[in-house]
């Protein structure tokens, strides 16, 4: 039975409770002074991963939880947060603001993370909310030829390295299983994310953080996607009342509904 | 969603004040662990309101004065009972910011 090495990608985005606002050039959201926080989804793969750890439902029992982000210095609060939560070490790949990597790149850098690190299992969040994408994960076990295990909403360990994972589908729950190494993508269902206590805000401090390049992992940033332009949905087409039925029926014949 | 039920709108003393028995040029405190509790609650709770939804400039003069309140308790059985309510709103937030995310994300990701 190996012990698991868990390898857990976050995310550096705008704040959920923050409405973007695109930028003048139409050519993504603003995001200069707007408030960060780390992706809902990634918080859930933290916090499952440090279950794992507290509950022992592993049987080999957890060796290491890393944490991994890439993006602007700002990251590494994030990853401070992650490491508040319990995760163990973390690892700030460095990649400047406005050249966000696309979900390919990113799946490659964490390949080689991977590797580096020996990890066993990869928790992600399903997808971030501000590209929304839910292909890194996807990606990354198709790069390593693991087992994937999309939108967990439950994680249970058996014998001999398998996992089942229970999964939310249309009209129901699936569960899969799989051997170690793996890829599970978290589902907002999965465990309720705990707030990180001073104590251990004050303790992440303390905690290893890596300072690498893309170079240090032999990727380059490479852009496939061109974003065209980005414009705001158009504003909700407020109802009308109609004074009677004979209001009404006018109003459908108007629309062609009868 | 009312954030007023967590007790911060209200003026009514609720919880105790780290500052309980120890004015400057006052006696040392009654119970120096009890008084160590009532600041390290506070502070989770400072901490807490950062994220507050209405804001931090709402949420800290609300908690300062319902610590402020309770300075005046010098039993060690009031305290107590002051640092408990404490833990439970400390609680009560930290299942207010649960909540909020959660449903906020539901609304947008399942449709519901």
């Amino acid at each position: 039975m190996s012990a698991l090495r868990i390898l857990v990608p976050v995310k550096r985005v705008i704040d959920y409770a923050v409405k973007p606002r695109v930028n003048k050039a139409q050519t993504g959201v603003e995001t200069a002074g707007v408030k960060h926080s780390m992706n809902p989804f990634d918080e859930l793969s933290v916090e499952e991963s440090v279950r794992i750890r507290e509950k022992r439902s592993a049987p080999g029992g957890v060796q290491d939880i890393c944490v991994i982000s890439a993006g602007p210095t700002k990251a590494q609060d994030i990853l401070r947060t992650a490491m508040a939560m319990g995760a163990d070490r973390a690892i700030h790949v460095e990649v400047k603001e406005g050249e966000d990597l696309e979900p390919l790149s990113v799946a490659k850098l964490l390949k080689a993370a991977v590797e580096q690190h020996k990890s066993n299992l990869v928790i992600l969040g399903k997808q971030s909310i501000d590209d929304d994408a839910n292909q890194t994960g996807q990606m990354l076990a198709g790069l390593l030829g693991w087992p994937q295990a999309t939108q967990a909403s439950k994680v249970e360990f058996g014998e001999n390295d398998s996992v089942s994972v229970t999964r939310e589908v249309d009209g129901g729950a699936e569960t899969l299983k799989a051997k170690l190494p793996m890829i599970i993508t978290t589902d907002l269902r999965l465990n309720e994310p705990r707030y990180a206590s001073l104590p251990n805000i004050m303790k992440a401090k303390k905690k290893p953080l890596e300072k690498k390049t893309l170079a240090d992992f032999g990727i380059t940033s490479e852009r496939r996607l061109k974003v065209l332009k980005v414009t705001e949905p158009p504003p909700r087409q407020g109802g009308g009342k109609v004074e009677n039925v004979d209001g009404l029926i006018a109003k459908l014949k108007e629309l062609g509904a009868l | 969603m009312p954030y007023g039920y967590l007790g911060l709108s209200s003026t009514k003393p609720r919880r105790k004040i780290a500052t309980a028995h120890s004015g400057s040029a006052m006696s040392p405190p009654l119970n120096p662990e009890l008084r160590r509790q009532v600041i390290t609650i506070y502070k989770e709770l400072l901490n807490l309101g950062k994220d507050y939804p209405q804001g931090f400039d709402y949420f800290r003069p609300r908690l300062h004065r319902a610590f402020m309140a309770n300075a005046h308790l010098e039993d060690a059985e009031q305290i107590r009972q002051g640092i408990a309510r404490a833990e439970f709103v400390r609680k009560e937030i930290e299942a207010l910011y649960y909540l909020k995310r959660y449903r906020a994300l539901r609304k947008r990701y399942d449709g519901a």
